[in-house]
């Protein structure tokens, strides 16, 4: 068998087809016994490339788009917690005041949540609405400082985790908009992860108010 | 696998989002004739194909993936030619960057075949080919990837030697 001729077995060679006249023919040349194991090579190292996972922000506008699209809804929004909350005696400080704090940040946002904060028009990310909202969120998660004490330490850490990852998305989101206040998407995302911090609060203020 | 398939990062992320769009869109037509896996990665490698159709290059076909991509892959080689070895293992960096230069119906073949495992059946279904042209493509990728990688290591060889010989003339 010549070169040319074991051109049309190399392709099946790594898919282990390995008829007898294309063994022989690698026994004796070293040219296409190198090139095989430069491919083989190849072969092995794309089996060992490691998987590459979209940063958090692709799933955080992917949710949101699809809450627009009304393909998915939130289980319970901000204000169906409240409703939740606010007949119940509120239990400690920190539910009083995250409701107070909560129901401040929706009458900012009388249409929705995305309303108002996602239009331009309004200044940077220091502008007076995203500092209102800011300082509310801020109250709230105070409170959460002083009065919450989690019986089990995986929540604790699943909470602290959740707050870390939405302060980062805010100061990212935050630094875009102080770039390009004019850029509306940026505007949007700041204010999803704004409303995704009340979301974690208003879910801390629940476990509070059930005593879990 | 959609940045490997586009090559840049803000691009990527938004075919990604597209993909997962249309995912919720059109999961009321999954009918389960194939793996869910399979229907999802035919999803993402449609809306690529758009997006590269639509951008740059729009003799990408779904029916003949990249067979007329010779044409553009690269010098021509000599079956009879020496070939220079590529030296030591091929590392991640490497390879990522050699995959990045493949023609796209090569790069999505190779990407779904040795990256990530799929079989040519599966991978006809996904890419609307037949067995025989996955396995021609998939082929053709890695013959292509091996002259990426010589060229590369060649210029490496050639860059180590032009310091080597500015080192000893600087010290004579």
């Amino acid at each position: 068998m010549r070169c040319d001729e074991f051109e049309a077995y190399a392709a099946d060679w790594l898919d282990g087809e390995r008829p007898p006249e294309a063994v022989n023919h690698l026994r004796t040349c070293r040219r296409c016994s190198a090139r095989v194991a430069e491919l083989e090579m190849i072969v092995s190292a794309a089996a060992n490339l490691p998987p590459l996972d979209p940063p958090e922000r692709v799933w955080i506008s992917l949710r949101n788009q699809l809450e627009q699209e009304g393909l998915l809804r939130e289980r319970h929004s901000v204000w169906q917690r409240l409703h939740v909350l606010l007949p119940a005696a509120p239990r400690t400080a920190l539910t009083t005041g995250l409701i107070a704090a909560l129901a401040a940040l929706l009458l900012m946002m009388p249409q929705s949540p995305l309303g108002r904060l996602g239009r331009t028009g309004n200044g940077g990310a220091g502008g007076p609405e995203f500092q209102r909202v800011q300082q509310q969120l801020a109250n709230g998660e105070a409170l959460a400082g002083q009065d919450v004490h989690f019986r089990d330490p995986e929540v604790a850490a699943s909470y602290q985790q959740n707050l870390a990852l939405v302060d980062n998305l805010i100061g990212e989101c935050a630094r875009r908009v102080n770039e390009d206040p004019s850029d509306e998407m940026s505007r949007q995302y700041l204010a999803t992860a704004y409303q995704q911090k009340a979301d974690l609060l208003t879910a801390l203020a629940e476990r509070e108010a059930l005593g879990e | 696998m959609v940045l490997r398939m586009v090559g840049n990062p803000a691009e990527a992320e938004d075919l990604t989002q597209e993909a997962f769009l249309q995912l919720f869109r059109k999961i009321h037509t999954f009918r389960g004739d194939a793996a869910f896996s399979t229907w999802l990665h035919r999803l993402s490698v449609n809306v690529v194909l758009m997006r590269l159709r639509k951008k740059t290059l729009p003799q990408t076909s779904l029916d003949e993936p990249a067979d007329n991509e010779d044409e553009t892959s690269g010098p021509k080689r000599d079956v009879g030619a020496e070939d220079p070895l590529i030296e030591g293992s091929v590392d991640r960096v490497r390879l990522e960057r050699a995959v990045a230069e493949l023609p796209p119906g090569y790069r999505m073949v190779f990407l779904l075949h040795d990256v990530q495992g799929y079989e040519h059946n599966e991978i006809a279904r996904i890419m609307d080919c037949s067995i025989g042209n996955s396995k021609s493509q998939l082929h053709k990728a890695r013959t292509r990837l091996r002259e990426i990688l010589q060229d590369a290591a060649r210029s490496e060889a050639r860059q180590q030697r032009l310091e080597a010989s500015e080192k000893t003339g600087s010290r004579e």
